[in-house]
């Protein structure tokens, strides 16, 4: 490579790379540093106090009910988001007619605002006014008090699978037509079947696109925030609370800034550890067909 | 070759520099247009353009939100010259502290306020630039005397004025007489009567309080009804216990909501007001929608037994009117210009017609509804005043509190533990 060309590598590299640094890197390292430090109120008066929000992070029974929540998100995305839009992209691609309805519908729900999907299913989900009860009533069943400690996890995971399940379904989709017909036109001579043809032929040859999309529904576990928030607020009894949710009450809502940049700083290892424990279990040779 | 390089490493390192350059550029642009469009300015009414940063809780799903729209509309009438950016942010989920503390840490206050008093003041007071009311007021005698001399001491912070009181607040027991009558029960003026409807109207499938249990309202009532101003103050106190204990037992007794822990307060007001709920404890600021139906009526909370605090309400003036210390003098005289129109009685009386007592003289729109009447007849009435919990204590400790108070109703943890965890983040944090 020549002076020249370094020279517009620079040039052009540099909006990101400042726009990064300001908005990204800076902040994260101001964040690790605020971790340290006892800061209410947003207040100019930072107090460093060593690790002891660290400590607190380790005692806090809260942030454990927030990791266990944390794990089952992930497990669910990959499970039921990623799963989910995979299953549907395989029954989708062998559809005939109506191909391109199925995946608007699937695709939709994506384009609605996280918040907006959230009080919707606070709704669905009230006790007096709400939809779940409407139809209980009309079937003469008792109603239920559906938000529960024990559930809101569970129920607030839906609304979450259902607006991303399209997006790993378009994912798919677009990697089953990258497949060449003549494969599946071979193995049609040999007598294959329908489930033989997604389990043998479609599935291992969308394993990057699978390895990608799992990546892709760990990371996004670990960012929701939207629609808990606005369905539980991580309620009842912190049974619903993500790192995402405590971090936002406690910067927010306490005003603890100094706390809230440690749960801040614990997201983002546990994010790291994760998407790398994932990209070594997924890392295989690349498929070329 | 030498040159040519060093040249291109010039040319590049000024590039970057030049777009730094403008990135900051860009973050700093608006102070110094706004400083240099407002500079040779002298007063609000000599023509030069004046840009006015106003930030205040009239926003979103707040009661006063057309008064502010309309006074704001008129006062830009009557002085075109001053531009109002309106930066109102609702007090929901905290969005307004968040943003005036920020506002505060990076010197970027807006230029006149109507925020929090108490323990916000001190707050704004840390950063040395908002102006103390004494001289504004000695300047103008008149304007002056339309404020109550007595509330205008109550809100001053170390003996300096601050913030000018505007509207005031009051809590009480909004109870459906319709309700009541129907199921032949008598006002909930005693805690006899208000322990007999909740039993009542409980086992006769109307929701006797509608409350959502994440919201400070019922909890503050039963505070103050059984330990009186004096013990309210001592913020966690071990004496505040029987009155959290009420809150299981009246859990217990289904009085709240089946889901009053994940309920939001709409909701909960939304029971009340449709009829589905008797009873609800919340602030004047709910009167307004509920005052379209007669039946309808406020009477403070009950006396609990052996309680301290008859007849007390949770009740003040908890935001007030702030300005911003300002060098240049027309954009601190359209500031002083703009809360003297806010403070007149005219338009007082346009925001009293919605709701709420007041600090300043107001003209009678004659449009004030019976529950605001009785809600006003209330605080007369009342023996003593206070400030609720949560002017006085940090925001960390109030909302664990709060949160506590959910575990307590279901019996996940004992008032002694919840009162013991918010006085540690109390103590730890004397915000």
């Amino acid at each position: 490579m020549n002076f020249k060309d370094k020279r517009y590598i620079v040039l052009f590299l540099s909006p990101t790379v400042i726009l990064l640094f300001a908005f990204l890197l800076y902040p994260l390292i101001q964040s690790v540093y605020y971790s340290f430090t006892d800061w209410y109120n947003f207040s100019n008066k930072k107090t460093f106090i060593g690790l002891d929000n660290y400590r607190q992070l380790v005692q806090d029974p809260v942030v454990g009910i927030a990791l266990r929540n944390t794990l089952i998100l992930i497990v669910g995305a990959i499970v039921l988001q990623a799963g989910g839009g995979l299953a549907l992209a395989l029954l989708t691609a062998s559809v005939k007619r109506g191909f391109k309805f199925f995946r608007t519908v699937y695709f939709f729900p994506i384009v609605i605002s996280g918040t907006a999907i959230g009080l919707m299913f606070s709704i669905i989900y009230n006790y007096d006014y709400g939809l779940l009860n409407a139809i209980m009533r009309a079937l003469g069943l008792p109603e239920q008090v559906w938000l529960t400690e024990h559930s809101s996890i569970y129920l607030v995971l839906i609304p979450i699978l259902w607006q991303y399940v399209g997006f790993y379904f378009v994912i798919f989709l677009t990697g089953i037509s990258k497949i060449p017909e003549d494969i599946y036109e071979s193995a049609q001579l040999d007598g294959i079947t329908g489930i033989q043809k997604a389990f043998k032929i479609t599935i291992p040859l969308l394993r990057d696109v699978i390895a990608s999309c799992l990546t892709l529904a760990t990371a996004g576990a670990l960012k929701v925030f939207d629609v808990v928030y606005i369905v539980t607020k991580g309620g009842p009894m912190n049974s619903s609370e993500l790192l995402s949710t405590y971090m936002y009450d406690k910067a927010f809502n306490g005003q603890n800034a100094g706390y809230a940049s440690t749960i801040v700083i614990a997201m983002m290892l546990l994010g790291i550890l994760i998407t790398v424990l994932l990209n070594k279990a997924v890392k295989k040779d690349t498929i070329s067909y | 070759m030498q040159i040519r390089k060093a040249s291109r490493k010039m040319t590049v390192s000024l590039l970057l520099a030049a777009l730094a350059g403008g990135l900051l550029a860009g973050c700093g642009g608006n102070k110094d247009n706004a400083a240099s469009s407002t500079q040779g300015a002298s007063s609000p009414n000599s023509g030069k353009q004046v840009k006015l940063r106003v930030a205040t809780s009239f926003a979103g799903s707040d009661p006063w939100v057309s008064a502010w729209t309309d006074a704001v509309q008129s006062f830009q009438a009557a002085n075109p010259n001053i531009a109002i950016v309106d930066e109102s942010t609702p007090v929901n989920q905290e969005a307004l502290r968040t943003k005036v503390k920020a506002d505060a840490a990076t010197g970027n206050l807006a230029d006149v306020l109507f925020y929090f008093n108490g323990s916000e003041t001190k707050i704004l007071q840390e950063t040395n630039e908002i102006v103390s009311w004494e001289d504004e007021l000695a300047k103008d005698p008149e304007w002056a005397s339309t404020f109550n001399a007595a509330i205008l001491d109550k809100v001053k912070y170390e003996d300096k004025q601050y913030s000018l009181p505007y509207i005031g607040f009051y809590e009480g027991l909004f109870w459906n007489k319709e309700l009541f009558d129907k199921h032949q029960l008598e006002a909930p003026t005693t805690f006899e009567a208000f322990m007999k409807a909740v039993d009542t109207l409980a086992a006769n499938d109307i929701i006797p309080i509608a409350t959502s249990l994440t919201t400070p309202y019922i909890q503050e009532a039963l505070v103050l009804s059984q330990v009186g101003p004096e013990g309210q103050k001592l913020a966690y106190d071990p004496s505040w216990a029987p009155a959290l204990n009420l809150i299981k037992e009246l859990s217990d007794r289904n009085a709240f909501p089946r889901d009053a822990l994940t309920l939001d307060d709409d909701k909960a007001q939304a029971l009340f007001s449709g009829g589905k709920a008797a009873m609800m404890f919340n602030g004047s600021w709910t009167a307004v929608g509920l005052s379209s139906n007669p039946a309808i009526q406020i009477t403070p909370f009950p006396l609990v037994p052996g309680g301290k605090g008859e007849n007390m309400i949770v009740s003040g003036f908890g935001s007030g009117w702030y300005m911003k210390k300002n060098d240049d003098q027309a954009q601190y005289d359209a500031a002083l210009s703009f809360v003297k129109y806010m403070t007149s009685p005219d338009v007082a009386g346009k925001f009293a017609a919605v709701g709420g007592t007041y600090a300043v003289k107001t003209t009678d729109t004659g449009t004030t509804a019976p529950l605001l009447t009785a809600g006003n007849e209330m605080v007369a009435q009342a023996k003593d005043f206070v400030m609720p919990i949560d002017s006085f204590v940090s925001r960390e400790s109030y909302t664990d509190f709060l949160k506590g108070l959910g575990y307590l109703a279901y019996g996940k943890k004992t008032a002694e533990e919840v009162l013991a965890q918010a006085k540690k983040l109390s103590d730890r944090n004397q915000g």
